[in-house]
């Protein structure tokens, strides 16, 4: 799994992960969780 | 703040969304229980189109009755996701018990978007009487 990337956009993750919690915020909510535990969507630490 | 004005723009707009998101659904989940039902899926009710998981809960419910062709008529990716669904809520508890970064292997990462397309990809093709 790659290390965390980018900046942090909401709450540790980064672009990526943010838009991919819009998405199943929208369409499968108790998956939401997974770009928090997911290292590519996460953002690199002290990156903003 | 630091990154250019449109990347600002960006990601102004992203925290906006995902809180947004929030109290829609709240507000959503609020309604539906206040009358006493269970809320519909919201993608269906706003978009009109199905998400990857929709029919699983009513699948679930026709397993425990032994209905199994109704189950995998409503969601046949139900047990992919929820063996998926273990296993991941599994791997990340060791990791939290062992003190390590509590995140997903790699293949658990791809597992995820491989069955959540694929089931997704059923629920559009599949008529809407089966939603």
């Amino acid at each position: 799994m790659q290390t965390p990337q980018g900046k942090e956009v909401f709450l540790g993750l980064n672009q990526t992960g943010v838009i991919v919690a819009v998405v199943l915020f929208l369409v499968c909510l108790p998956l939401v969780w997974l770009p928090w535990v997911i290292d590519s969507m996460k953002a690199e630490k002290g990156a903003e | 703040m630091t990154g250019s004005r449109p990347e600002r723009a960006v990601r102004c707009v992203l925290r906006s969304t995902v809180i947004a998101m929030l109290f829609v659904y709240l507000f959503w989940n609020a309604v539906w229980l206040s009358v006493g039902r269970l809320p519909p899926s919201l993608a269906l009710a706003l978009l009109g189109l199905p998400s990857p998981t929709t029919g699983c809960t009513r699948s679930i419910g026709c397993m425990f009755a032994g209905e199994w062709s109704s189950a995998l008529l409503l969601n046949p990716f139900t047990l992919p996701i929820v063996a998926l669904m273990m296993t991941s809520v599994f791997c990340l508890a060791v990791n939290a018990l062992r003190r390590r970064r509590v995140v997903l292997q790699a293949y658990l990462g791809w597992a995820w978007l491989a069955v959540l397309s694929a089931a997704w990809a059923y629920k559009l093709a599949s008529p809407p009487e089966c939603w």
